[in-house]
């Protein structure tokens, strides 16, 4: 997996690329733990280019968002393909989580 | 559609796991399988694995894992045998997947997402060697 982070409008914006398997969640909790303990609290996860996500990947997401949660920060998801979100979905990561369509929305959003 | 099967022998180390995937997508591509199926396999498949991998043994030694492939009658299906402790992943209770963020469970998304995603599942004890067996409908 591909993971590069910029900075837009003040939000931390990481995008995946590939597979976020077993392998790859060290490799995304590693670069997630670090900004956060920065004091990053607007986080925005772009899945445009990620194809698959599995248990070892979204423990890696629960994680990363209970460390925002003292400080009230957030992270939002964006470019979702129809079967993450099915998996988002079954593991009722949709109603943690907000979900955006593309990232200007996510950008966007308060 | 023309029947295949394939046996794929491996050790209980998790970087197995992309080989088994590798084979998955070069079956997909050879039968032209759809990326739902192809991805609903390749996650059942890490996911039983790695529970497998991670909770099946007592001990540090090496332990064989055999995978089978099957693609026949409209069903793509694997059968995952192990010698490990004896583990029925099906029987593990579902996780609460309404539970606020700071209590969510971290363990039982797998084999949550594998039952819900297959179309069939199924487990036997046979020789003391688990028998998890998988399956997706192709058309």
């Amino acid at each position: 997996m591909e993971i590069k982070e910029e900075k837009l409008a003040g939000k931390s914006v990481i995008h995946l690329a590939g597979n976020l398997d077993i392998n790859a969640a060290k490799a995304l909790e590693d670069k997630l733990v670090p900004l956060i303990e920065s004091g990053e609290k607007n986080i925005i996860i772009d899945f445009d280019q990620l194809n698959y996500i599995s248990s070892s990947g979204l423990r890696v997401l629960v994680f990363a968002a209970n460390k925002l949660l003292p400080d009230k920060g957030k992270m939002d998801f964006c470019g979702m393909k129809d079967h993450i979100k099915q998996v988002f979905e079954i593991t009722g990561f949709l109603t943690i989580f907000r979900i955006f369509p593309n990232l200007a929305e996510a950008i966007s959003a308060k | 559609m023309m029947d295949q099967k394939i046996t794929i022998p491996l050790t209980n180390q998790i970087s197995e796991i992309e080989r088994v995937s590798d084979i998955v997508n070069q079956i997909g591509g050879q039968h032209d399988l759809s990326g739902e199926v192809l991805f609903a396999m390749n996650l059942a498949l890490e996911e039983i694995l790695i529970n497998v991998i991670k909770h099946g043994y007592k001990d540090d030694n090496e332990h064989e894992i055999i995978v089978r492939l099957s693609l026949e009658n409209g069903e793509l299906t694997a059968e995952v045998e192990d010698d490990g402790i004896a583990f029925n992943p099906l029987d593990a209770p579902t996780p609460d997947i309404n539970a606020p963020l700071e209590e969510r469970p971290i363990g039982g998304l797998g084999i949550h997402l594998t039952r819900t995603m297959m179309d069939r599942t199924e487990y036997r004890r046979e020789d003391n060697r688990n028998i998890l067996t998988v399956s997706k409908k192709t058309v």
